[in-house]
């Protein structure tokens, strides 16, 4: 019975995504069924989330109905649409005919999914932030069926009141489909997050660099001791890893043919749910919309862009983004919930020792790049290695904007750490690898892509 | 265009970096499933309450999981519960009892013993507004400093549980001379939680303090 409530769980998600992508501002596209389903559970898990903040204003409590009624009379109306869309090809893939590296590849993928699966339904939430935050903020939404804003305010979350909700209340609905709050049970989000997002990396990598090597790629950005890790603590930093990811494919993929501005509205639309995940999802919005800037600016100068035109593509990236998450912060702001993280008055006095604080945050960061193989593996180092590997390629083609936008993000992370108003090296011994893991999954994509990119195709 | 000896070069380079790293995540994988097999076998085994303890135990976490089922045992419903743990435990003791203790009871944010870790300090009014106070791994000179001076004279006649880490031992029940004599009026009912804590955890070393 709880397996069939989850599956119903799931298929709303894909619904609601399904009614997202699919409309005409984001310029219904073909994908092929599995890319479809795994895009769908992206954008679903931010429409839901929206939609339960939406409840939560009116005073609506939380139920199977009241949330999923929308998005099974939406089904009903578009079953032909539905079923079309995700008719699968009969037939066993020919897996061995791509060669024996892609067939351990996919083999170790599926067992560490497996592996990550299982892990994720016997350990229970034991890590203190996902006790503290992210998983308790969903057991109170699923035992209040709201969100209970009066109760921020008197401080049951008193470090963190200001923290976005996308996570938990994609948990609480998790369970406010199965009934009953196990912890265990609603992690299974997680490991449908890490199979679509390992799924939509591997799909568009292999427009890049075919199936092999996107496969090979796959597996080495996947399996990083600090993704697994992550996940399996029910930590949000993979879910902030995620909407980056897909926010930096659509992005590129606009630039690519940057007429149709149905991928920049998509694109706008993760990384607002990166804002919406994550505070630090605010900042890599910024970076992104710097990066963006810098593009548009780019082809003004070249004539490939008129200034009106450049500015309508920032005014659809900058709002489609802001409609995600600033409606929550506006509601945060209003009942003046605030986090240890949010700059107060000493924020001048901390500026004045940036330069006591510097040698340190470039120190931790240098660790946590090259030397934490504990956590990396050896990850940025095969970045580093690629990218240099593959420098001209990447000075010549919109690749260099998804670098842009890693480097942009990192000098974010380190400005943060230059104004956090507590002391710097609490801050930097516990995130350190958090920010960075939510930057990985991307990282992975820019590298292989630069460094195998196919000679036939646009990267 | 035909590509130079030099980007030839590079991509053989490049080949050869990505076998390279397939190979190590292909031996971390291994290493990661077969952890996950060993814990995971252990885990099937036993339930949610033996999982926390085998997590508790795994990653030497204090046992909070089981100090919240004693809480919620030993202290009668309906109080309102909040916790002194030092700053430096806020994520072992005041984020997992308050999880685990929800909806059922609130645990408020009450770090006044010691400056908060954040640079919050809480009004001693807010603490009278508590039935009971968890006193949680303080060390016993600074509570009787604080606690002892300050909040006996403060809430008078309140109900107080005080557990705490001393020494060699796990945890240690301070008995009611500690907080002065207006504080646990109620010596039997004080001694009734020790024996019920002497039950429920019986390898834990109980000591009386008198400081």
């Amino acid at each position: 019975m709880t397996i069939a409530r989850i599956i119903f769980c799931i298929f709303i998600i894909i619904c609601a995504g399904r009614f997202t992508l699919a409309n005409r501002i984001f310029g219904p596209k073909k994908y092929p069924p599995f890319l479809a389903l795994a895009l769908y559970f992206a954008a679903g898990s931010v429409t839901l989330s929206l939609y339960m903040i939406l409840l939560s204003v009116l005073n609506i409590k939380f139920g199977i109905l009241s949330i999923g009624l929308p998005f099974i009379l939406y089904f009903m109306f578009n079953i032909p649409r539905f079923l079309s869309e995700l008719k699968i090809k009969p037939g066993i893939p020919k897996i061995i005919d791509h060669g024996i590296l892609y067939a351990i590849a996919l083999i170790l993928l599926f067992l560490v999914t497996l592996t990550l699966a299982i892990n994720n339904m016997l350990l229970p939430v034991f890590r203190a932030d996902a006790l503290g935050g992210w998983v308790f903020r969903a057991k109170v939404f699923f035992f209040e069926r709201t969100i209970p804003l009066e109760l921020f305010v008197k401080e049951i979350f008193c470090n963190t009141a200001d923290y976005p909700v996308l996570i938990p209340l994609n948990l609480a609905w998790v369970s406010i489909c199965t009934g009953k709050w196990e912890d265990t049970t609603v992690r299974i989000f997680f490991t449908m997050q890490y199979i679509s997002c390992l799924y939509i990396f591997y799909c568009f990598l292999k427009e890049h660099i075919g199936s092999t090597k996107s496969l090979m790629g796959t597996l080495i950005s996947f399996t990083i001791p600090n993704l697994l890790n992550n996940i399996e603590t029910a930590y949000a930093d993979f879910s902030l890893a995620f909407y980056v990811l897909l926010s930096a494919i659509f992005l590129h993929k606009w630039m690519n043919n940057y007429n149709d501005d149905s991928d920049l509205f998509i694109a706008a639309f993760f990384i607002g749910a990166a804002a919406l995940t994550k505070n630090d999802g605010i900042g890599l919005f910024l970076a992104i919309l710097i990066t963006l800037t810098i593009y548009v600016y780019r082809n003004i100068s070249r004539k490939t862009l008129s200034l009106a035109l450049a500015f309508r593509k920032l005014c659809i990236f900058a709002f489609t983004s802001a409609a995600v998450f600033i409606p929550y912060k506006v509601i945060t702001l209003a009942y003046g919930l605030k986090s240890h993280m949010t700059p107060g008055n000493n924020v001048l006095f901390q500026m004045s020792d940036i330069l006591s604080r510097l040698p340190q945050i470039i120190a931790a960061l240098s660790y946590e790049l090259f030397a934490d193989t504990y956590f990396w593996v050896y990850f940025w180092i095969y970045f580093v290695i690629f990218l240099a590997l593959s420098r001209k390629r990447l000075l010549s083609n919109d690749l260099l904007y998804i670098f842009l936008f890693v480097s942009l993000s990192v000098a974010m992370y380190m400005f943060t750490y230059l104004i956090v108003p507590d002391k710097v090296f609490i801050f930097l011994d516990s995130t350190v690898n958090r920010l960075l893991l939510g930057l990985a999954p991307t990282a992975g994509f820019l590298m292989f892509s630069a460094a195998f990119c196919k000679d036939d195709v646009k990267c | 265009m035909r590509p130079s000896p030099q980007s030839n070069r590079a991509a053989n380079i490049a080949q050869i970096i990505l076998v390279l790293a397939f190979i190590s995540n292909s031996i971390y994988c291994l290493q990661y499933m077969k952890e996950s097999f060993d814990r995971n076998r252990v885990l099937l085994k036993t339930d949610y309450t033996g999982r926390q303890l085998y997590i508790e135990k795994t990653f030497k976490y204090r046992p909070v999981y089981q100090l919240s089922q004693w809480a919620d045992k030993a202290i009668p419903a309906g109080y309102l519960l909040s916790l002194n743990a030092d700053p430096a435990d806020y994520g072992y003791y005041y984020s997992r009892l308050k999880y685990f203790l929800w909806p059922k009871r609130i645990v408020a944010d009450l770090n006044i013993i010691s400056p908060n870790l954040y640079g919050k300090e809480k009004s001693l009014n807010e603490l009278a507004s508590t039935d009971i106070v968890l006193a949680i791994d303080m060390k016993p000179g600074r509570i009787s400093r604080k606690i002892g001076g300050i909040y006996a004279a403060t809430i008078k006649g309140r109900e107080y549980c005080l557990v705490a880490k001393y020494g060699k031992a796990d945890f240690i029940l301070m008995e009611r001379s500690f907080f002065r004599k207006t504080v646990l009026a109620d010596t039997a009912k004080w001694q009734a939680v020790i024996q019920e804590f002497k039950v429920l955890y019986p390898d834990i070393n109980i000591k009386k303090v008198n400081l």
